[in-house]
Protein backbone atom coordinates (compact mmCIF):
# COMPACT_ATOMS: atom_id res chain seq x y z
CA UNK A 1 0.00 0.00 0.00
CA UNK A 2 2.48 2.70 1.58
CA UNK A 3 -0.34 5.50 0.63
CA UNK A 4 0.72 9.13 2.44
CA UNK A 5 -2.05 10.60 2.42
CA UNK A 6 -1.26 14.48 1.86
CA UNK A 7 -3.66 17.32 1.49
CA UNK A 8 -1.41 19.72 1.49
CA UNK A 9 0.31 19.04 -1.90
CA UNK A 10 -3.80 19.73 -3.56
CA UNK A 11 -3.96 22.77 -1.76
CA UNK A 12 -1.43 24.87 -3.31
CA UNK A 13 -0.43 26.85 -6.14
CA UNK A 14 -2.55 26.54 -9.16
CA UNK A 15 -4.67 23.46 -7.40
CA UNK A 16 -5.61 25.33 -4.97
CA UNK A 17 -6.67 28.28 -7.28
CA UNK A 18 -8.96 25.65 -9.64
CA UNK A 19 -10.47 24.29 -6.23
CA UNK A 20 -11.33 28.51 -5.82
CA UNK A 21 -12.28 28.71 -9.05
CA UNK A 22 -14.69 25.64 -9.26
CA UNK A 23 -16.21 26.89 -5.97
CA UNK A 24 -17.36 29.91 -7.48
CA UNK A 25 -18.41 28.46 -10.61
CA UNK A 26 -20.56 26.29 -8.48
CA UNK A 27 -21.94 28.96 -6.46
CA UNK A 28 -23.02 31.30 -9.48
CA UNK A 29 -24.55 28.00 -11.33
CA UNK A 30 -26.48 27.72 -7.90
CA UNK A 31 -27.46 31.10 -7.81
CA UNK A 32 -28.60 31.45 -11.68
CA UNK A 33 -30.17 28.39 -11.51
CA UNK A 34 -32.27 29.62 -8.12
CA UNK A 35 -33.35 33.12 -9.42
CA UNK A 36 -34.66 31.06 -12.44
CA UNK A 37 -36.04 28.26 -10.43
CA UNK A 38 -38.22 30.74 -8.11
CA UNK A 39 -39.44 32.92 -11.00
CA UNK A 40 -40.55 29.55 -12.97
CA UNK A 41 -41.84 27.88 -9.89
CA UNK A 42 -43.71 31.18 -9.09
CA UNK A 43 -44.84 31.65 -12.93
CA UNK A 44 -46.23 28.04 -12.93
CA UNK A 45 -48.01 28.11 -10.23
CA UNK A 46 -50.03 31.27 -11.30
CA UNK A 47 -50.62 30.07 -14.41
CA UNK A 48 -52.07 26.58 -12.88
CA UNK A 49 -54.51 28.33 -10.94
CA UNK A 50 -55.83 29.88 -14.14
CA UNK A 51 -59.29 28.00 -14.18
CA UNK A 52 -58.90 27.34 -18.21
CA UNK A 53 -58.36 23.64 -17.83
CA UNK A 54 -55.46 22.82 -20.89
CA UNK A 55 -52.99 25.28 -18.46
CA UNK A 56 -53.50 22.90 -15.59
CA UNK A 57 -52.22 20.55 -18.11
CA UNK A 58 -49.56 21.73 -19.13
CA UNK A 59 -47.98 22.75 -16.22
CA UNK A 60 -49.09 19.21 -15.15
CA UNK A 61 -46.99 17.93 -17.89
CA UNK A 62 -44.14 20.14 -17.01
CA UNK A 63 -43.76 19.00 -13.59
CA UNK A 64 -43.83 15.24 -14.42
CA UNK A 65 -41.51 15.61 -17.16
CA UNK A 66 -38.71 17.41 -14.84
CA UNK A 67 -39.28 15.10 -11.95
CA UNK A 68 -39.37 11.76 -13.57
CA UNK A 69 -36.55 12.56 -16.34
CA UNK A 70 -32.95 12.15 -14.96
CA UNK A 71 -31.51 15.59 -14.58
CA UNK A 72 -28.02 14.47 -16.42
CA UNK A 73 -30.47 13.96 -19.90
CA UNK A 74 -32.38 17.22 -19.15
CA UNK A 75 -28.91 18.90 -18.98
CA UNK A 76 -27.95 16.66 -22.53
CA UNK A 77 -31.10 18.07 -24.12
CA UNK A 78 -30.12 21.69 -23.15
CA UNK A 79 -26.87 21.72 -24.04
CA UNK A 80 -26.58 19.28 -27.49
CA UNK A 81 -30.51 18.78 -28.29
CA UNK A 82 -32.07 22.78 -28.10
CA UNK A 83 -29.02 24.51 -30.03
CA UNK A 84 -29.55 22.58 -32.51
CA UNK A 85 -32.84 23.75 -33.25
CA UNK A 86 -31.62 27.01 -32.91
CA UNK A 87 -30.69 29.69 -35.90
CA UNK A 88 -26.77 29.67 -36.89
CA UNK A 89 -26.23 33.17 -35.39
CA UNK A 90 -28.11 31.76 -32.04
CA UNK A 91 -26.23 28.81 -31.87
CA UNK A 92 -22.63 31.33 -32.45
CA UNK A 93 -23.52 33.45 -29.69
CA UNK A 94 -24.08 30.79 -27.44
CA UNK A 95 -20.29 29.11 -27.70
CA UNK A 96 -19.01 32.43 -27.73
CA UNK A 97 -20.49 33.26 -24.26
CA UNK A 98 -19.99 30.31 -22.34
CA UNK A 99 -22.92 28.40 -23.51
CA UNK A 100 -22.55 25.29 -21.67
CA UNK A 101 -22.45 27.28 -17.95
CA UNK A 102 -25.69 29.36 -19.16
CA UNK A 103 -27.67 26.16 -20.97
CA UNK A 104 -27.11 24.04 -17.40
CA UNK A 105 -28.12 26.74 -15.58
CA UNK A 106 -31.25 26.65 -17.64
CA UNK A 107 -31.69 23.02 -17.24
CA UNK A 108 -30.75 22.89 -13.63
CA UNK A 109 -33.19 26.05 -13.13
CA UNK A 110 -36.09 24.78 -14.85
CA UNK A 111 -35.78 20.92 -13.25
CA UNK A 112 -35.89 22.73 -9.97
CA UNK A 113 -38.92 25.17 -10.90
CA UNK A 114 -41.10 21.90 -10.78
CA UNK A 115 -40.21 20.92 -7.26
CA UNK A 116 -40.55 24.73 -6.23
CA UNK A 117 -43.86 24.73 -7.73
CA UNK A 118 -44.98 21.85 -5.66
CA UNK A 119 -43.63 23.44 -2.63
CA UNK A 120 -45.55 26.34 -3.31
CA UNK A 121 -48.72 25.02 -4.22
CA UNK A 122 -49.14 22.92 -1.04
CA UNK A 123 -48.31 26.53 0.77
CA UNK A 124 -51.12 28.25 -0.85
CA UNK A 125 -53.28 25.19 -0.02
CA UNK A 126 -52.24 25.49 3.38
CA UNK A 127 -53.87 29.11 3.02
CA UNK A 128 -57.73 29.43 4.35
CA UNK A 129 -59.97 29.97 1.63
CA UNK A 130 -61.34 32.87 3.62
CA UNK A 131 -57.94 35.07 4.03
CA UNK A 132 -58.55 35.18 -0.35
CA UNK A 133 -61.78 36.07 0.29
CA UNK A 134 -61.24 38.55 2.53
CA UNK A 135 -58.93 40.53 0.50
CA UNK A 136 -61.52 40.25 -2.40
CA UNK A 137 -63.74 42.11 0.16
CA UNK A 138 -61.75 44.87 0.75
CA UNK A 139 -61.63 45.41 -3.38
CA UNK A 140 -58.71 43.46 -4.20
CA UNK A 141 -58.94 41.69 -7.69
CA UNK A 142 -57.75 38.07 -8.14
CA UNK A 143 -53.73 38.94 -8.75
CA UNK A 144 -53.94 41.74 -5.61
CA UNK A 145 -55.48 39.34 -3.60
CA UNK A 146 -52.55 36.45 -4.22
CA UNK A 147 -49.93 38.98 -4.15
CA UNK A 148 -50.44 40.87 -1.31
CA UNK A 149 -52.57 38.14 1.07
CA UNK A 150 -52.24 34.13 -0.27
CA UNK A 151 -48.75 34.56 -1.37
CA UNK A 152 -46.81 36.09 1.01
CA UNK A 153 -48.28 33.95 3.54
CA UNK A 154 -47.85 30.48 1.48
CA UNK A 155 -44.26 31.60 0.53
CA UNK A 156 -43.72 31.72 4.15
CA UNK A 157 -45.15 28.29 5.04
CA UNK A 158 -43.04 27.11 1.83
CA UNK A 159 -39.49 28.25 3.12
CA UNK A 160 -37.97 25.14 5.07
CA UNK A 161 -39.12 23.10 1.82
CA UNK A 162 -38.00 25.79 -0.67
CA UNK A 163 -34.70 25.76 1.18
CA UNK A 164 -34.76 21.93 0.69
CA UNK A 165 -34.94 22.40 -3.02
CA UNK A 166 -32.07 25.11 -2.58
CA UNK A 167 -29.78 22.48 -1.02
CA UNK A 168 -30.65 20.03 -3.90
CA UNK A 169 -29.83 22.57 -6.55
CA UNK A 170 -26.43 23.45 -5.10
CA UNK A 171 -25.75 19.07 -4.97
CA UNK A 172 -27.28 18.61 -8.67
CA UNK A 173 -24.66 21.24 -9.71
CA UNK A 174 -21.85 18.57 -10.06
CA UNK A 175 -24.13 17.30 -12.85
CA UNK A 176 -23.16 20.41 -15.13
CA UNK A 177 -19.22 18.90 -15.00
CA UNK A 178 -20.79 16.23 -17.87
CA UNK A 179 -20.98 19.36 -20.62
CA UNK A 180 -17.85 20.59 -19.60
CA UNK A 181 -19.03 23.24 -16.93
CA UNK A 182 -15.69 24.47 -14.65
CA UNK A 183 -17.71 24.23 -11.64
CA UNK A 184 -16.39 22.30 -9.23
CA UNK A 185 -16.57 18.57 -9.53
CA UNK A 186 -14.65 19.17 -12.95
CA UNK A 187 -12.08 21.36 -11.29
CA UNK A 188 -11.41 18.61 -8.42
CA UNK A 189 -11.18 16.22 -11.61
CA UNK A 190 -8.47 18.18 -12.70
CA UNK A 191 -6.14 18.64 -9.66
CA UNK A 192 -6.58 14.65 -9.78
CA UNK A 193 -5.59 13.74 -12.92
CA UNK A 194 -2.88 16.65 -12.70
CA UNK A 195 -1.87 14.99 -9.53
CA UNK A 196 -2.83 11.81 -9.17
CA UNK A 197 -4.06 12.59 -5.65
CA UNK A 198 -7.47 11.40 -6.08
CA UNK A 199 -8.61 11.12 -2.31
CA UNK A 200 -7.14 14.36 -1.27
CA UNK A 201 -9.03 15.59 -4.24
CA UNK A 202 -12.36 14.49 -3.49
CA UNK A 203 -11.46 15.29 0.43
CA UNK A 204 -11.11 19.07 -0.49
CA UNK A 205 -14.31 18.71 -2.95
CA UNK A 206 -16.02 17.41 0.27
CA UNK A 207 -15.36 19.43 2.88
CA UNK A 208 -16.30 21.96 0.12
CA UNK A 209 -19.62 20.56 -0.80
CA UNK A 210 -20.58 20.13 3.18
CA UNK A 211 -19.54 23.73 4.32
CA UNK A 212 -22.01 24.80 1.89
CA UNK A 213 -24.46 22.28 2.41
CA UNK A 214 -24.37 23.45 6.16
CA UNK A 215 -24.20 26.88 5.35
CA UNK A 216 -27.47 26.22 3.75
CA UNK A 217 -29.22 24.29 6.17
CA UNK A 218 -27.90 26.91 8.87
CA UNK A 219 -29.96 29.46 7.26
CA UNK A 220 -32.84 27.28 6.64
CA UNK A 221 -33.58 27.15 10.39
CA UNK A 222 -32.57 30.88 10.89
CA UNK A 223 -35.06 32.27 8.72
CA UNK A 224 -38.09 29.49 9.79
CA UNK A 225 -37.73 30.63 12.93
CA UNK A 226 -37.72 34.36 11.85
CA UNK A 227 -40.80 33.76 9.24
CA UNK A 228 -42.85 32.38 12.18
CA UNK A 229 -45.88 34.07 13.01
CA UNK A 230 -46.21 34.67 16.49
CA UNK A 231 -49.65 33.58 17.72
CA UNK A 232 -50.91 34.12 21.44
CA UNK B 1 -78.92 51.50 -1.36
CA UNK B 2 -79.48 47.41 -1.38
CA UNK B 3 -82.47 46.07 -2.38
CA UNK B 4 -83.28 42.15 -2.54
CA UNK B 5 -85.70 40.98 -5.55
CA UNK B 6 -87.01 37.38 -5.06
CA UNK B 7 -83.40 36.18 -4.08
CA UNK B 8 -83.01 32.37 -5.01
CA UNK B 9 -80.02 30.16 -4.33
CA UNK B 10 -79.43 26.67 -3.94
CA UNK B 11 -76.21 24.65 -3.38
CA UNK B 12 -76.95 21.90 -5.16
CA UNK B 13 -80.86 20.28 -4.53
CA UNK B 14 -81.25 22.19 -1.52
CA UNK B 15 -82.65 25.71 -1.34
CA UNK B 16 -80.62 27.86 0.77
CA UNK B 17 -82.42 31.42 0.00
CA UNK B 18 -86.15 31.31 -1.07
CA UNK B 19 -87.73 34.74 -2.09
CA UNK B 20 -86.17 37.16 -0.33
CA UNK B 21 -87.31 40.52 -1.04
CA UNK B 22 -86.41 43.62 0.95
CA UNK B 23 -84.81 46.97 1.09
CA UNK B 24 -81.95 48.93 2.98
CA UNK B 25 -82.35 52.49 2.50
CA UNK B 26 -79.29 54.65 2.99
CA UNK B 27 -78.75 55.23 7.33
CA UNK B 28 -80.67 52.53 8.01
CA UNK B 29 -79.42 49.57 10.27
CA UNK B 30 -81.24 46.09 9.62
CA UNK B 31 -80.60 43.00 12.22
CA UNK B 32 -80.89 39.37 10.96
CA UNK B 33 -81.72 37.24 12.92
CA UNK B 34 -82.68 33.40 12.46
CA UNK B 35 -81.39 29.75 13.77
CA UNK B 36 -78.67 28.75 12.17
CA UNK B 37 -78.75 27.70 8.58
CA UNK B 38 -81.50 29.93 8.09
CA UNK B 39 -79.45 31.49 5.16
CA UNK B 40 -78.85 35.19 7.09
CA UNK B 41 -75.32 34.48 6.29
CA UNK B 42 -75.48 33.30 2.74
CA UNK B 43 -77.96 36.15 1.86
CA UNK B 44 -75.62 39.32 2.96
CA UNK B 45 -72.92 37.05 1.46
CA UNK B 46 -74.51 37.94 -2.25
CA UNK B 47 -74.83 41.74 -2.03
CA UNK B 48 -70.36 41.76 -2.77
CA UNK B 49 -70.85 39.08 -4.91
CA UNK B 50 -69.62 36.34 -2.55
CA UNK B 51 -71.98 34.31 -3.09
CA UNK B 52 -73.89 33.82 -6.97
CA UNK B 53 -77.53 33.64 -7.19
CA UNK B 54 -79.97 31.53 -9.11
CA UNK B 55 -83.04 32.85 -9.23
CA UNK B 56 -84.02 37.17 -8.41
CA UNK B 57 -81.66 40.27 -8.24
CA UNK B 58 -79.58 42.05 -5.68
CA UNK B 59 -79.05 45.92 -6.54
CA UNK B 60 -76.42 47.82 -4.69
CA UNK B 61 -77.74 51.95 -5.75
CA UNK B 62 -80.24 50.29 -8.27
CA UNK B 63 -77.22 48.51 -10.28
CA UNK B 64 -77.54 44.60 -10.48
CA UNK B 65 -74.19 43.21 -8.96
CA UNK B 66 -74.58 40.43 -11.34
CA UNK B 67 -74.67 42.41 -14.19
CA UNK B 68 -71.02 42.84 -16.42
CA UNK B 69 -70.91 46.60 -15.92
CA UNK B 70 -70.61 46.46 -12.51
CA UNK B 71 -67.22 46.50 -11.81
CA UNK B 72 -67.39 44.01 -8.41
CA UNK B 73 -63.92 45.00 -7.01
CA UNK B 74 -65.40 48.85 -6.66
CA UNK B 75 -68.48 47.78 -5.50
CA UNK B 76 -66.31 45.67 -2.70
CA UNK B 77 -64.17 48.84 -1.42
CA UNK B 78 -67.64 50.40 -1.19
CA UNK B 79 -69.49 47.78 0.66
CA UNK B 80 -67.73 46.48 3.42
CA UNK B 81 -68.25 43.39 5.00
CA UNK B 82 -66.93 41.37 8.58
CA UNK B 83 -66.35 38.41 9.25
CA UNK B 84 -67.42 36.38 11.87
CA UNK B 85 -63.25 34.82 12.01
CA UNK B 86 -62.09 38.17 11.26
CA UNK B 87 -59.88 36.86 8.87
CA UNK B 88 -57.22 39.50 9.45
CA UNK B 89 -54.20 38.52 7.06
CA UNK B 90 -51.65 37.12 9.92
CA UNK B 91 -48.99 38.03 7.84
CA UNK B 92 -48.96 41.61 8.66
CA UNK B 93 -49.58 43.95 11.49
CA UNK B 94 -53.05 45.69 12.68
CA UNK B 95 -51.98 48.65 10.75
CA UNK B 96 -50.56 46.85 8.07
CA UNK B 97 -53.54 45.11 7.86
CA UNK B 98 -55.45 48.19 7.18
CA UNK B 99 -53.04 50.22 5.67
CA UNK B 100 -52.78 47.55 2.56
CA UNK B 101 -56.35 48.26 1.24
CA UNK B 102 -55.30 52.18 1.28
CA UNK B 103 -51.56 51.96 -0.52
CA UNK B 104 -52.78 49.33 -3.33
CA UNK B 105 -56.31 49.69 -3.69
CA UNK B 106 -56.54 53.12 -3.30
CA UNK B 107 -52.91 54.48 -4.16
CA UNK B 108 -52.52 56.46 -0.71
CA UNK B 109 -48.93 56.97 0.22
CA UNK B 110 -47.51 55.35 2.94
CA UNK B 111 -47.42 58.33 5.15
CA UNK B 112 -51.63 59.46 4.43
CA UNK B 113 -52.70 55.24 4.65
CA UNK B 114 -50.85 55.71 8.21
CA UNK B 115 -52.32 58.41 8.94
CA UNK B 116 -55.53 57.54 7.87
CA UNK B 117 -55.32 53.85 9.62
CA UNK B 118 -54.36 55.44 12.94
CA UNK B 119 -57.77 57.39 12.64
CA UNK B 120 -59.97 54.40 12.01
CA UNK B 121 -57.57 52.52 15.14
CA UNK B 122 -58.35 55.60 17.20
CA UNK B 123 -62.06 54.87 16.35
CA UNK B 124 -62.09 51.28 17.47
CA UNK B 125 -59.67 52.34 20.82
CA UNK B 126 -56.84 50.13 19.48
CA UNK B 127 -53.90 52.99 18.47
CA UNK B 128 -51.33 51.45 21.12
CA UNK B 129 -51.85 47.93 19.27
CA UNK B 130 -51.26 49.44 15.60
CA UNK B 131 -47.70 47.30 15.40
CA UNK B 132 -49.04 44.07 16.79
CA UNK B 133 -49.24 41.17 14.50
CA UNK B 134 -53.07 39.60 14.61
CA UNK B 135 -51.34 36.23 16.04
CA UNK B 136 -50.85 38.76 19.47
CA UNK B 137 -54.26 40.70 19.70
CA UNK B 138 -57.31 39.21 21.26
CA UNK B 139 -60.46 38.04 19.55
CA UNK B 140 -62.05 41.33 20.25
CA UNK B 141 -59.30 43.19 19.39
CA UNK B 142 -59.01 41.58 16.21
CA UNK B 143 -62.48 41.88 15.48
CA UNK B 144 -62.07 45.52 15.95
CA UNK B 145 -58.72 45.95 13.99
CA UNK B 146 -60.95 44.15 11.19
CA UNK B 147 -64.24 46.72 11.42
CA UNK B 148 -61.14 49.33 11.14
CA UNK B 149 -60.01 47.79 8.10
CA UNK B 150 -63.32 48.10 6.06
CA UNK B 151 -64.14 51.35 7.32
CA UNK B 152 -60.79 53.17 6.02
CA UNK B 153 -61.87 52.28 2.68
CA UNK B 154 -64.59 54.01 2.95
CA UNK B 155 -67.85 52.12 2.47
CA UNK B 156 -71.56 53.24 2.29
CA UNK B 157 -72.36 49.95 3.76
CA UNK B 158 -71.11 47.49 6.45
CA UNK B 159 -72.13 44.41 6.38
CA UNK B 160 -71.23 42.28 9.13
CA UNK B 161 -71.08 38.47 9.56
CA UNK B 162 -72.19 37.33 13.05
CA UNK B 163 -69.12 39.22 14.08
CA UNK B 164 -69.62 38.42 17.87
CA UNK B 165 -70.23 34.49 17.49
CA UNK B 166 -66.56 33.14 17.62
CA UNK B 167 -65.65 35.51 20.69
CA UNK B 168 -65.67 35.19 24.56
CA UNK B 169 -68.59 36.51 26.28
CA UNK B 170 -65.90 39.41 28.12
CA UNK B 171 -65.46 40.74 24.38
CA UNK B 172 -68.27 40.87 22.88
CA UNK B 173 -69.22 44.16 24.22
CA UNK B 174 -66.08 45.86 23.32
CA UNK B 175 -67.48 44.59 19.35
CA UNK B 176 -70.91 45.52 20.08
CA UNK B 177 -70.21 49.41 21.44
CA UNK B 178 -67.73 50.07 18.28
CA UNK B 179 -70.71 48.52 16.18
CA UNK B 180 -73.11 50.84 18.38
CA UNK B 181 -71.05 53.63 17.28
CA UNK B 182 -71.09 53.22 14.08
CA UNK B 183 -74.76 53.02 13.66
CA UNK B 184 -74.96 55.84 15.59
CA UNK B 185 -73.03 57.93 12.88
CA UNK B 186 -75.26 56.81 10.14
CA UNK B 187 -73.46 53.97 8.90
CA UNK B 188 -76.28 52.08 6.93
CA UNK B 189 -75.46 48.36 8.12
CA UNK B 190 -76.96 44.86 7.66
CA UNK B 191 -76.15 42.36 10.98
CA UNK B 192 -75.94 38.85 11.17
CA UNK B 193 -76.45 38.34 14.63
CA UNK B 194 -77.52 36.58 17.62
CA UNK B 195 -77.16 39.34 20.05
CA UNK B 196 -80.62 40.23 20.42
CA UNK B 197 -80.29 43.12 22.85
CA UNK B 198 -77.93 45.02 20.13
CA UNK B 199 -81.20 44.11 17.59
CA UNK B 200 -83.44 46.06 19.70
CA UNK B 201 -81.29 49.14 20.67
CA UNK B 202 -80.00 49.71 17.28
CA UNK B 203 -82.14 47.98 14.74
CA UNK B 204 -84.66 50.19 12.22
CA UNK B 205 -85.71 46.98 11.34
CA UNK B 206 -85.32 43.33 12.53
CA UNK B 207 -85.50 40.65 9.93
CA UNK B 208 -86.27 37.16 10.99
CA UNK B 209 -84.90 34.55 8.96
CA UNK B 210 -85.97 30.54 8.70
CA UNK B 211 -85.49 27.64 6.37
CA UNK B 212 -84.29 30.40 3.70
CA UNK B 213 -87.29 32.46 3.82
CA UNK B 214 -87.54 35.87 5.49
CA UNK B 215 -90.67 35.55 7.41
CA UNK B 216 -91.04 38.33 9.64
CA UNK B 217 -90.28 42.04 9.33
CA UNK B 218 -90.45 45.15 11.74
CA UNK B 219 -89.13 47.38 14.00
CA UNK B 220 -88.18 46.32 17.09
CA UNK B 221 -90.92 47.63 19.34
CA UNK B 222 -93.94 46.48 16.72
CA UNK B 223 -91.89 42.72 16.94
CA UNK B 224 -92.31 42.93 20.60
CA UNK B 225 -95.79 43.66 20.91
CA UNK B 226 -96.58 41.19 18.47
CA UNK B 227 -94.08 38.23 19.16
CA UNK B 228 -96.05 36.77 21.54
CA UNK B 229 -97.33 34.11 19.61
CA UNK B 230 -95.15 34.41 16.52
CA UNK B 231 -92.28 32.16 15.26
CA UNK B 232 -89.82 34.89 15.97
CA UNK B 233 -91.22 35.51 19.52
CA UNK B 234 -90.70 32.08 20.10
CA UNK B 235 -87.17 31.89 18.82
CA UNK B 236 -86.27 35.38 20.67
CA UNK B 237 -87.77 33.50 24.24
CA UNK B 238 -85.60 30.52 23.00
CA UNK B 239 -82.04 33.00 22.90
CA UNK B 240 -83.21 34.63 25.86
CA UNK B 241 -83.50 38.09 27.27
CA UNK B 242 -81.26 40.40 25.57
Amino acid sequence: MGYVFDIGSVLTGKYLDWFLIGLATTLALTAVAWCLAMAMGIILTLVRMIPFPPLGWFVALYVEYHRNVPLLVQIFVWYFGVPSLLPRPARQWINAHHGEFLLAAIALGLAAAAYVAEDIRSGIRSIPKAQYESARSIGFGYLGAMGYVVLPQALRIAVPPLINQTLLLFKNTSLAMAIGVGELTYRTREVESYTFKTFEAFAVATALYLAISFGIMALGSWSGQRLRLETR
Amino acid sequence: MIRFENVDKWFGTLQVLAGISGEVRRGEVKVLVGPSGSGKSTLIRTVTRLETIQGGRVLVDDADIASRSVDINRLRQRVGFVFQAYNLFPHLSALGNITLGLTKLRGLSKAAARERAMEELARVGLTEKADEMPGLLSGGQKQRVAIARSLAMDPQVMLFDEPTSALDPEMVGEVLAAMKRLAAGGMTMICVTHEIGFAREVADEIWFMEAGRLIERGSPAELASSQAGSRLGAFLRKVGPG
